[in-house]
């Protein structure tokens, strides 16, 4: 818990740090309260209010049915971000544990699961995750387990470069010479010393992941009409651009900010958890 | 050489005289029109299906009418004209008709169009192996013969006053008797028709080009040399293409693009009220929807007039359940039925469902406003009680795995040129895509009757009978229907919207002045 503490008072003090984790806290707030802190009822029409620019009544204006967007955006937040965290949560855990055994046996076993490791990732992580929503069908949990198996050959790179450097360290050689089995040197000797890499990776690819679930909610297969999913709402606003572009920006500023929030945190936490970096 | 063309198009024209004007070709605008150039026209939803009789779609109809003819076409003012069959003539009580074909058309191997080519083309249509869309709809034919080479006589097993009509149905092509007894597989890739153009390229989801039929049975036409059909994957790329003059003409504009592409210079806008609708299918057999209360109870969670406001973008007119409006000719009113909420909620109750029923509703992602109305819907009907969850599929997965299959989901359909049409299309128990199962006896009976009456006040009143019936009972919700709307250059000359949505008379299309020059 003090390291907890020790870790947000150094990212407080990493300019980068400090700004990713203001918004990201903001962000978390949204997703927790967004639903019950939005104005309106994000579905409810407002047949003598369509296209309306923002006022008073509706901050951030309104779309085509009328519906206020501040409260759609505020609503959407849950479903996007937390979906996006889910989706990343899946690969991170995935290809944490794919590398970090992979990389501590090494040899042949190593040979194998690299390899295959490859050649998922040759292929685009959004095709990989259409293929995936092809067998699965659409909806937002299987866009989310997509991008989530889509993710995980990338982690799993991560994750095993890392170990590959602790594998080498004598408290590995200590642990591996009192007899340890190998499942507790891997969870309790390796694996807390790579998560600082693991997590810094984790946290820019949330970034990804609200992007990926945008364009695949955009393409029809994740969120379904009429939720208040961003990537949704700006794949539904394309057809009334040219009448007001509210529909569009406002999601569209809404996914770009939550991207700068998750790479700016990354950066800092990158920063501040690399022993090598300095500055403590 | 002259003068003989002029006297040959003037004996064309007065055998087809009616038939020519009602058209919208009268000699002085076919003369006033030039001929030649490249016509490239832009498509929302690609043709995929070549073989004529196989059809399902409005761009594959258009394809199929350039590249092949029927007996008949139809016109305008939903009348039959003249196509391979210059004129035609019933007995008296209307169960046998003889169909005078002209003597002049070829295929496009050269081979003449005979009577035989029409009597096997027919049988083909009619085979239930063939599995030809509408084939029902062409009329309760029993038997069809040839009469010499250069005539055909149509029994039919009742009196069919409709027949000449329910012929120009898209999928009634005439293909060679060869091809039709023969390989009929073939003409999946390898067209072979009569019709005004032939094809040049295909590729399927991209473009397709025909070019003209220099021995085309219509003399000066057609008019063009080539046309080329693009597709688009979504309708703004549509739009933005006929902006920026890539495209000479739009079929298909999406209500929400309309104004501002009618609005730009140098394009025209194209409106055409139509009996084009969209609707909520149900299938009456299973839970909820055999109960006729919740059929009704979702009818009244409808505020019809929002609705066409929200979907059409006002391009419409609102609809009361029953597939006609005021474009047919046995259209009979009735005051809308009003949004009420809580009248909805409480037959809902009724039915057995106090606390509100749960429904998932499907809409394909083209046409854009299939989804529209799916939304919209589920907003009005939820004081209702009505949970409607909307779930979204592109066209082809929905015309593979929902469309006549599903329970619950959102159907978009083109004017038919008759009510007997339309009806037998889709509602009544032996309807071609009979995807509500309501089958109900009484409303076969009332089609079956109207269709054997020659008398129009009587069949009115049989048409009457059978609007009221569906308003009562629902078997689809239809609660708005859509005029048709497209755009074209200012440039291009001689293209009328058909309100039928499905004819498009590409042959007397031409490019006038300030026509790029390609």
């Amino acid at each position: 818990m003090r390291k907890l503490f020790a870790i947000l008072g150094a990212l407080m003090r990493n300019p980068q740090g400090a700004l990713g984790l203001v918004l990201f806290l903001l962000l978390l707030a949204l997703v927790v309260l967004g639903p019950v802190l939005a104005p309106a009822d994000p579905e409810s029409f407002n047949y003598g209010a369509r296209f309306a620019a923002p006022s008073l009544e509706f901050p951030l204006g309104t779309d085509w049915y009328g519906r206020d967007l501040l409260s759609r955006v505020m609503s959407g937040a849950r479903s996007t971000v937390l979906l996006a965290l889910l989706a990343t949560g899946i690969g991170t855990v995935a290809g944490a544990l794919i590398g970090v055994l992979s990389g501590y046996l090494g040899g042949g076993a190593d040979e194998v699961v690299m390899r295959l490791n490859d050649a998922v990732m040759a292929i685009p992580g959004l095709l990989f995750a259409l293929m995936i929503i092809a067998v699965l069908g659409s909806s937002s949990i299987n866009a989310v387990i997509a991008i989530g198996i889509a993710q995980t050959p990338g982690m799993a790179r991560v994750a095993r470069s890392v170990t590959l450097q602790v594998r080498a360290l004598d408290y590995v050689s200590a642990a591996r010479a009192r007899g340890e089995p190998t499942s507790w040197i891997v969870l309790a000797e390796i694996l807390p010393n790579t998560i600082a890499p693991i997590i810094v990776e984790a946290t820019i690819r949330v970034a990804f992941a609200v992007m990926t679930l945008a364009t695949l909610s955009f393409l029809g297969l994740g969120a379904q009409p009429p939720s208040p999913e961003w990537g949704l709402m700006i794949a539904e606003a394309r057809s009334h651009l040219f009448r007001s572009p509210w529909p569009i920006i406002v999601p569209g500023a809404a996914i770009a900010l939550v991207a700068v929030t998750f790479n700016l945190l990354g950066d800092g936490l990158r920063d501040v958890l690399n022993p090598r970096s300095g500055g403590h | 050489m002259t003068k003989f063309n002029v006297s040959r198009r003037h004996l064309l024209l007065t055998g087809a005289a009616s038939g020519a004007l009602a058209l919208g070709f009268s000699p002085k605008i076919a003369h006033a029109q030039m001929a030649g150039g490249t016509l490239r026209v832009g498509l929302n939803i690609t043709p995929v299906v070549l073989n004529p009789m196989l059809t399902r779609l409005n761009s594959e109809y258009m394809l199929a009418e350039m590249l092949y003819s029927g007996l008949t076409t139809l016109g305008l003012d939903m009348s039959a004209q003249p196509d391979l069959a210059t004129e035609w003539s019933a007995n008296d009580d209307a169960t046998e008709w003889r169909f005078i074909l002209r003597e002049n058309a070829t295929f496009s191997n050269g081979e003449p169009v005979t009577s035989a080519d029409v009597v096997a083309s027919f049988k083909k249509l009619l085979d239930p192996e063939t599995a030809a869309p509408g084939s029902r709809n062409l009329g309760p034919i029993a038997e069809v013969t040839a009469d010499g080479d250069f005539a055909v006589i149509f029994r039919t097993e009742s009196p069919y006053a409709d027949l000449p009509v329910s012929l120009c149905y898209p999928t009634a092509k005439v293909i060679p008797a060869a091809i039709a007894e023969g390989d009929f597989e073939s003409l999946a890739q390898t067209p072979l028709g009569s019709g005004p153009f032939r094809m040049v390229e295909f590729s399927a989801d991209q473009r397709a080009v025909v070019e003209k039929n220099p021995d085309y049975f219509l003399d000066g036409q057609p008019l063009l040399d080539r046309v080329e059909i693009i597709t688009f994957p979504d309708a703004a790329g549509a739009g933005a293409a006929m902006l920026a003059g890539e495209i000479d003409m739009l079929l298909e504009v999406q209500p929400t693009d309309f104004a501002r592409i009618a609005d730009a210079s140098g394009i025209t806008g194209l409106r055409t009220p139509s009996g084009r609708f969209l609707d909520v299918v149900m299938d009456c057999t299973v839970e909820p929807f055999n109960d006729p209360r919740v059929r009704a109870a979702l009818a009244m969670s409808v505020d019809r007039e929002a609705m066409v406001e929200l979907v059409a973008e006002g391009y419409g007119t609102p609809g009361n359940d029953s597939p006609l409006n005021e474009a047919y000719r046995f259209y009979s009113g009735a005051p809308y039925k009003s949004y009420d909420p809580e009248g909805a909620k409480a037959l809902l109750a009724e039915a057995g469902y106090p606390d509100g029923l749960s429904l998932e509703l499907v809409a394909s992602a083209k046409p854009d406003y299939r989804s529209a109305m799916a939304v919209v819907l589920r907003e009005m009907a939820r004081p209702a009680g009505f949970d409607i969850s909307v779930k979204t599929m592109d066209h082809s997965s929905y015309l593979d795995q929902v469309w006549k299959k599903g329970s619950f989901y959102v159907g978009f359909y083109n004017m038919q040129p008759t009510e007997g049409a339309i009806f037998n299309l889709l509602f009544t128990s032996g309807a071609s895509w009979n995807e509500t199962r309501w089958n109900n006896p009484e409303f076969d009976a009332l089609i079956e009757t109207a269709d054997r009456t020659i008398d129009d006040s009587k069949r009115a009143e049989l048409y009457a009978d059978a609007q009221a019936m569906m308003r009562d009972e629902v078997p689809a919700l239809i609660p708005c229907f859509f005029d048709l709307l497209g755009a074209q250059a200012d440039y291009v000359e001689g293209y009328k919207q058909h309100p039928r949505g499905s004819n498009y008379g590409l042959h007397m299309v031409s490019l006038g002045e300030g026509a790029p020059a390609r």
